[in-house]
């Protein structure tokens, strides 16, 4: 119920980002590959250029 | 921003209506803001603490393109430091390492990405990291999102003109309507101030308006508050504003509070609806015959809900569709 109440804050997107080693503030500048796919990008092989892992 | 600097290095934040005057080295109210050697900064820019796609319902704005996702960010603290928070792990705390940067154009990307139709700054007060949703706030209008600020109400007339031009939608906070309330509750000296603002957001900058009142036993559940809340929302705002009234969960430095009977929020939606408002609505109570709207003038439901569930089936624009009244929708 808790997690529900109005104006709760969740944390699901955030979450699937730590989990995922996303870093967020690449998304914007690497931005989708040429098939348009952010997957590769979010997700994917590398590590981001400054080395933070989230 | 919006800040002035004095002598001895000292600043005055005006931000929100607490206006700090912060000595060099010092932090705000907000534990957001310092003072580097007479220069303010903020300190939570991008800094995000919680993220999620909501239903614009949990905000809660049931009059504001209903049905949709709102992608809805907060960030780390809080100019109120309310006893009841049920967000109080965000909003009592300093940021902690290993906080998530996000910077405004990622957050239009995700936006889209999580197929939303606007933004919301919520969960803890927007105005703490007002430079950042700024900044998204406008570069959201040029993406053709909406953007919602969810909000204790407690900025300043300067703050909200600075943002008013790309914000569509105020929902607003009167907690209570007694100077002992808002101290007790918050140490807030003077609240009258959020009513202010509140009636600038519709009246300057056309906004979108809908307020909250979380009924706390013993606390503001008097008949003299919640009256004085429903008739300065007819008066100010109109009798077509939303009045929100949610059920109280024990949390935080209130656990010795029981949550609020069911019984006593349908006697405040009584009050509000005796008070001429024409739509008010229980939260927290999913199933509620009174999440849905009904039309005042034909008596049909327009919209109905369960908890976030939402099925439009009576509007035409903002109006009913069954005859014609109008029904202050955004859609």
């Amino acid at each position: 119920m808790r997690e529900g109440l109005i104006n709760q804050a969740t944390t699901g997107i955030l979450e699937q980002w730590r989990a995922k080693n996303v870093v967020a503030q690449f998304i914007g500048r690497d931005g989708p590959d040429r098939l348009g796919n952010y997957e590769e990008v979010l997700y994917g092989k590398g590590t981001s250029s400054c080395g933070r892992t989230g | 921003m919006l800040y002035e600097t004095l002598p001895g290095g000292r600043v005055r934040c005006h931000v929100c209506q607490w206006r700090c005057l912060i000595n060099p080295g010092k932090l705000g109210v907000c534990r957001m803001r310092i003072n580097r050697d007479g220069t303010l900064y903020s300190m939570n820019y991008a800094e995000v603490s919680s993220m999620a796609a909501d239903h614009i319902e949990k905000k809660p704005l049931f009059h504001f393109f209903p049905g949709t996702y709102a992608f809805s960010l907060g960030t780390w603290g809080c100019n109120f430091h309310c006893k009841g928070c049920q967000n109080w792990e965000i909003s009592c705390v300093d940021i902690p390492r290993g906080s998530q940067q996000l910077l405004p154009e990622s957050e239009i990307e995700l936006t889209k990405r999580y197929n939303c139709q606007g933004i919301a700054w919520t969960y803890n007060e927007p105005t703490i990291w007002f430079e950042y949703t700024l900044d998204s706030a406008k570069l959201a209008k040029e993406n053709n999102l909406y953007t919602v600020y969810v909000t204790n109400g407690y900025a300043t007339p300067e703050a909200l003109d600075t943002i008013g031009p790309w914000l569509d939608a105020w929902r607003v906070d009167v907690k209570g309507f007694a100077d002992g309330f808002y101290r007790q509750l918050a140490k807030i000296p003077q609240w009258q101030g959020i009513l202010d603002v509140a009636r600038r957001a519709k009246e300057k900058w056309d906004m979108h308006v809908e307020v909250v009142t979380n009924i706390i036993p013993t606390m503001n559940d008097d008949e003299e508050q919640l009256k004085n809340i429903a008739t300065w929302i007819r008066d100010n705002l109109g009798e077509l504003t939303p009045w929100h009234v949610t059920r109280f969960h024990p949390l935080h430095e209130f656990t010795h509070l029981s949550a609020t009977p069911v019984s006593t929020l349908e006697r405040v939606y009584r009050i509000g609806r005796k008070a001429g408002l024409k739509f008010v609505y229980l939260g927290n109570v999913p199933g509620h015959e009174y999440e849905n709207t009904v039309c005042y003038s034909c008596g049909k439901t327009v919209v109905h809900r369960t908890g976030y569930d939402t099925q439009v089936v009576g509007l035409d624009g903002s109006r009913c569709k069954f005859c014609g009244a109008e029904l202050n929708f955004r859609t």
